[in-house]
């Protein structure tokens, strides 16, 4: 064995320890099937015995009491039968058992992930993270299954077969025994040949589907640069490599596994049969005996080879098990058992604030902002000034590093989980549309009172536009079903962020050029719930925020301006009035452009 | 049988493979007939004489028997599977030259999933038919053939017609259960994409979640998911379980018909009980060929499915027909009353395009986004089906011209810069394999790539993509512009392969271009700084071009360039702002 560094050692523990208390979870029902499994195995091995009774003392001495004769047939055919069907149950209950486990490590790890911090995902793989809750736990799946069905019920099957063998000869069975560390030597080298050639092999197709993925993107390049043929050279350098590593994994294979495993179980029957002679010699020999060990040795091996087979798999589980287990153990974001369970106001204060995403670059620097209860707020400002993380900070996704934001006078983290997402409503920049009704759109599983749902869709305009549909507020959306136009998203998306009856409002403006009748909607919509609820809008858009009381711009993480629309446009090069007047001239552009 | 007849090329290639590796699995299933045989024969010697002596003969023998059949077994597993990976070998290279044959229509048409399934999990399926599949069919069949021959001729013909009764029955129920499996198990596939899926919308869109506090849904949304999952898993473990009933059943029915049946022929006389012993011993030699013959008939269906899959992208003809002969004799380009839709719309993308470019001369296009500049692009390299006499490089039609010649002519630098996962001098020198390092390096310096590059620390070995560094935008793009410069060919064209350098860097590279002496440049941009001083500048719109002329011409008039050029200038002077 390698060494091992001690953290490594605690994971491995750590997973270890993670799988294992999922088979154990329910203790009653493992030992149950475990119990069957020996059940099941003892009439399994009961067969061939009962064959042996047949042959020496029917068959033999040529007699046949009827009695005896009927009861063995009948317990012959209630062994097989038996020991097929508890085989089969244990078979399921085992695999239930495994997938349980399964189900439930990936229900936790799914959770756990919704749980982390944002920052984490700023760093994390998306393909990686997917990757452990999908593929990893479905190798530590393979694991349970393989393991608990096949390892566990096999190891049973050959001691039972082991004992079977050692009541009718305990020579013949000492003889038989000899395969199993001969056989548990020849796994063990073909593991030792084996893993790097395979996993080798394994590697070159990982490269050669990564090749024709990267060559079918970038094949305008090739054929660009005329490179056709001297990328096909490439392809076949790897793909001979790979037909030259798989036919070494066959030649290990065959050399090591299967046939020489054959050759094993035909010289210990050899070696059976010899000892027999041997004993048949001194008359104290029963052919049925022999009859029996046959039936066993045939299916001797079986189990043998399958113990050993899944070692490969078990150590491939116990690597995801780590990887899963170590994500596990990130620590997730303090769950909010916040004291105050109501926002009252919507009186929101920024003050002092400096945040950056790593220590040494502030994104955000000296803001202040207040904004009383009722406000229609606007912060502007070009790509990368920082609002988007601004308006992070509103929500609470991310902290700020000193300074800090209050909502009626308490700092965020003081409030519920709940409360923050429900007493500040986001319209965000894509609405998304649930393939389900409008009623289930609005609600969004919130298991809101059918009054705030049409009041909200009043509040938006969309509620007399509802009521002419054919099935009204249960019109289906998405896939197949109607189509709203962007407007009527916008509304709807609207209408579902004014349902929860927020008191502060985060508008997160579309960036793409939105038509202006979808625009005077929003408009419309805005101007309607104005003093009741504090409206803050990130706008890409100035001509959307006009009448705002007030507009912030922001400038590589700093307030520059700030004022309403007339003040801003008054201040000689200011920064929002050549704003405006690029929007304008961008207008002109595309005016000439139709 | 129709995957047999697709792949008869093959088999008629590797006949001696298929042949040799036939052979050995006949010689193994001979021998492995005597065993039983042999030791049955040991049985009775023993039983009868109490002599020692000729038992010896018999074991021994038995031992050199299965010394054989190992050395035979390796023999056909080497033959035949390495035989079945060469045809996995063999399609691969067919799949990828054929790729490498297409157009961007049917890089439209064809998703990149599905081709990569197509080249892993069809090609797989098909190798598994000709290697594992021939195996269990030819196996299967000898076996079958031999115990039943070793049964009938050798032991007791009677015993044998009702032992073998439940056989059949096995062979049935091997067959149902496999394709049962098969199902289930792409159910389950589709059922753990679905997951997948589900998982990577949940993580791309975690601040959307959080933000919303959607976290509960989600989660109910991802259980269910799995649950399904789980469950369908269920079903196809469920089904594998049930094969292993099977055939206890009917062995133990068999071997219970043997008992009685073979004492009563031992009470009769007619046989003995080490012929009853052999007999046994080949009803379990029964349960491979039963077995074989369930998974063969899905593996050959699965391998037909694959096979057919495969014929239509390995047969689809080129999407560009390459038949032209003449080679153009010079690179002025003239495109005439050009109009042009894609095979799949119906409206067009172009309208009326003429323009002629003199060799050595410098055309800018732009325009909105979506106007056709990249349509035209392409349509000059022919990597679509243009009208016939609509485009001409100097005499010849562009149909005329070898597709390989017509290539050559050009540098084309696309929007994306795509660079492949190695090293930086391997993804310049793609343009040109013969360039030494020196053509390297200043193909490189014309891009104003080289100095950042020496600061490397493994300068241009350092490796790109999945594996290696990641390039910032404007760094990819002066490689791939590096990449088409090595190339020597008379017409550049960057198709707004500068928007990501900023614009200091871009009127060096600019510079540079319009100082080589045999080259035409074709420039589309959206900064019109970078092509304010071609000859001239089409401004498409919708298809059609709208303004054209000198950036004095157009800047003079109130059209579309002259306000694009006001916007940009007043949004740079904004990012100038202190």
């Amino acid at each position: 064995m390698e060494h091992k560094t001690d953290a490594t050692d605690h994971t491995d523990s750590g997973s270890l320890r993670l799988l294992i208390s999922y088979v154990i979870a329910d203790k009653s029902q493992f030992i149950k099937t475990l119990l069957l499994v020996v059940i099941a195995t003892g009439f399994d091995v009961l067969g061939p015995m009962l064959g042996k009774v047949f042959i020496d003392d029917f068959i033999i001495p040529d007699q046949y009491p009827t009695g005896p004769v009927i009861g063995t047939i009948t317990l012959f055919i209630a062994t097989v039968v038996l020991s097929t069907y508890l085989n089969y149950q244990q078979t399921l209950k085992f695999v239930d058992m495994a997938l349980n486990a399964v189900l439930d490590i990936r229900k936790s790890v799914f959770k756990h992930i919704l749980k982390l911090p944002v920052a984490y995902f700023d760093y994390a793989r998306t393909g990686q993270l997917v990757s452990r809750i999908t593929n990893d736990t479905e190798s530590i799946k393979d694991i349970y299954v393989q393991f608990l069905s096949s390892v566990i019920s096999n190891l049973i099957l050959l001691i039972g077969i082991l004992v079977a063998m050692a009541i009718l000869d305990v020579q013949l069975m000492l003889v038989s025994l000899l395969l199993v560390p001969i056989v548990a030597t020849l796994i063990y080298l073909y593991q030792r040949f084996s893993v790097k050639i395979v996993a080798e092999s394994r590697q070159l197709r990982s490269d050669i589907n990564a090749t024709v993925n990267e060559s079918i993107s970038g094949m305008p390049v090739i054929q660009a640069t005329n490179q056709q043929h001297s990328k096909l050279n490439q392809f076949d350098k790897i793909n001979s490599r790979y037909y030259t590593t798989r036919l070494q994994t066959i030649i290990v294979g065959s050399f090591l596994l299967r046939p020489a495993i054959n050759l094993l179980s035909i010289i210990v029957l050899a070696g059976v049969v010899w000892f027999f002679g041997l004993k048949a010699v001194q008359g104290v020999a029963q052919v049925g005996v022999l009859y029996a060990y046959l039936n066993y040795l045939g299916r001797f091996t079986k189990p043998l080879v399958e113990i050993t087979q899944r070692f490969g798999l078990y150590q491939q589980a116990i690597v995801a098990g780590n990887r899963v287990y170590q994500l596990l153990q990130e620590t997730s974001a303090q769950e909010q058992q916040g004291i105050h369970k109501q926002i009252e106001h919507g009186r929101l204060c920024i003050e002092n604030m400096r945040f950056g995403y790593t220590a040494d670059t502030p994104v955000l620097e000296d803001v202040n902002i207040t904004i009383e209860a009722g406000q229609f707020f606007a912060i502007v400002g070009h790509t990368g000034s920082g609002k988007s993380t601004l308006l992070s900070l509103l929500l609470n996704l991310y902290q700020p590093q000193s300074g800090r934001i209050t909502i009626d006078g308490h700092p965020l983290h003081e409030f519920d989980h709940d409360t923050l997402r429900q007493g500040v409503g986001l319209i965000p920049q894509e609405p998304f549309i649930l393939a389900s009704s409008i009623y289930d759109n609005i609600d969004m599983d919130r298991n809101l009172d059918a009054d705030a749902v049409y009041q909200a869709a009043t509040q938006a305009h969309l509620h007399a536009v509802i009521l002419s549909m054919p099935d009204g507020y249960q019109t289906q959306l998405g896939e197949g079903g109607l189509r709203l136009s962007t407007g009527q998203r916008q509304q709807l998306i609207i209408a579902r962020a004014l349902a929860g009856n927020p008191k502060i409002l985060l508008l997160d403006e579309a960036t793409a050029n939105v038509d202006s009748e979808t625009e005077q909607i929003v408009q419309q919509a805005l101007n309607q719930v104005k003093d009741l609820v504090t409206i803050i809008v990130v706008a890409h858009r100035l001509s959307t925020i006009h009448h705002a009381d007030r507009i912030l711009v922001l400038d590589r993480g700093r307030i520059t301006e700030q004022g309403s629309h007339q003040q801003l446009m008054k201040i000689p090069h200011g920064r929002y009035r050549a704003m405006y007047e690029l929007q304008q001239q961008e207008e002109k552009v595309v005016q000439a452009a139709s | 049988m129709k995957l047999l007849l697709h792949l008869r090329w093959f088999f008629r290639r590797y006949w001696y493979a298929y042949s040799l590796a036939l052979t050995m699995l006949i010689a193994v299933a001979a021998i492995n007939m005597i065993i039983p045989w042999t030791i049955g024969q040991s049985i009775d010697h023993i039983l009868e004489t109490g002599d020692l002596v000729k038992t010896k003969h018999y074991l021994i023998g038995l031992l050199a028997g299965a010394f054989a059949v190992y050395l035979l077994r390796y023999g056909w597993r080497r033959m035949l599977f390495g035989t079945s990976y060469r045809l996995g070998n063999i399609l691969r290279r067919q799949f990828y030259l054929r790729l490498t044959r297409q157009g961007q229509f049917f890089y439209n048409t064809h998703s990149t999933g599905d081709l990569m399934a197509r080249a892993t999990n069809d090609i797989d399926a098909v190798e598994v038919a000709a290697g594992e599949g021939i195996l269990s069919g030819f196996d299967g069949l000898i076996t079958f053939i031999a115990v039943v021959v070793m049964m009938f001729c050798f032991i007791d013909w009677r015993l044998a017609a009702v032992a073998v009764l439940p056989f059949p029955l096995m062979g049935i129920g091997f067959y149902r259960l496999s394709t049962q499996v098969h199902h289930q198990f792409r159910d389950s596939l589709n059922k753990f994409s679905a997951l997948n899926e589900q998982t990577q919308q949940a993580i791309i869109g975690i601040r959307m979640i959080k933000a919303m506090g959607r976290e509960k849904i989600e989660t109910n949304k991802f259980e269910k998911i799995a649950e399904q999952a789980a469950g369908s898993t269920y079903l196809v473990q469920r089904s594998e379980a049930k094969f292993h009933p099977i055939v206890q059943l009917s062995l133990g029915a068999a071997m219970l018909i043997v008992l009685l049946a073979g004492g009563w022929r031992i009470h009769e006389n007619q046989l003995t009980i080490g012929q009853l012993t052999s007999f046994t011993m080949y009803l379990s030699e029964l349960i491979w060929p039963m077995y074989a013959f369930g998974w063969l008939l899905n593996i050959l269906q699965r391998g037909s499915a694959a096979i057919e899959r495969l014929e239509e992208l390995l047969t689809l003809p080129d999407s560009i027909p390459d038949c032209g002969k003449s080679a153009p004799t010079g690179y002025e380009i003239t495109v005439s009353n050009l109009t042009f839709s894609y095979p799949d719309s119906s409206l067009p993308s172009l309208k009326d395009i003429n323009f002629t470019l003199k060799e050595n001369r410098v055309l800018g296009i732009t325009g909105a986004t979506g106007a056709g500049k990249s349509t035209l692009l392409q349509l000059l390299m022919r990597y679509w089906e243009t009208p016939p006499d609509t485009i001409r490089l100097a005499d010849s039609l562009l149909q005329d011209i070898p597709l390989k010649h017509l290539r050559a002519n050009y540098a084309y630098v696309p929007q994306d810069a795509f660079l492949f996962s190695a090293t930086i001098r391997e993804n310049i020198q793609m343009g040109y394999p013969e360039a030494n390092d020196e053509e390297i390096v200043e193909a490189a310096r014309l891009a104003a790539i080289h100095k950042e590059l020496e600061h490397f620390p493994d300068g241009y070995n350092t490796m790109v993509g999945e594996k290696g560094v990641t390039l910032s935008g404007g760094q990819r793009q002066r490689i791939a512009i590096a990449r088409a410069l090595i190339r020597q060919s008379p017409v550049l064209i960057l198709d707004d392969a500068l928007s990501a350098v900023d614009i200091q860097t871009e009127k060096i590279i600019i510079q540079h271009l319009r100082k080589r002496p045999r080259q035409t440049l074709i420039l589309v941009s959206h900064r019109l700084s970078a092509i304010e001083h071609a000859d001239e500048i089409l401004v498409l719109s919708q298809g059609k071009i709208i303004e054209r002329g000198t950036h004095q011409q157009l800047v003079a008039d109130d059209g579309w360039y002259s306000r694009m050029a006001a916007y940009q200038q007043m949004e740079q002077a904004m990012e100038d702002a202190p």
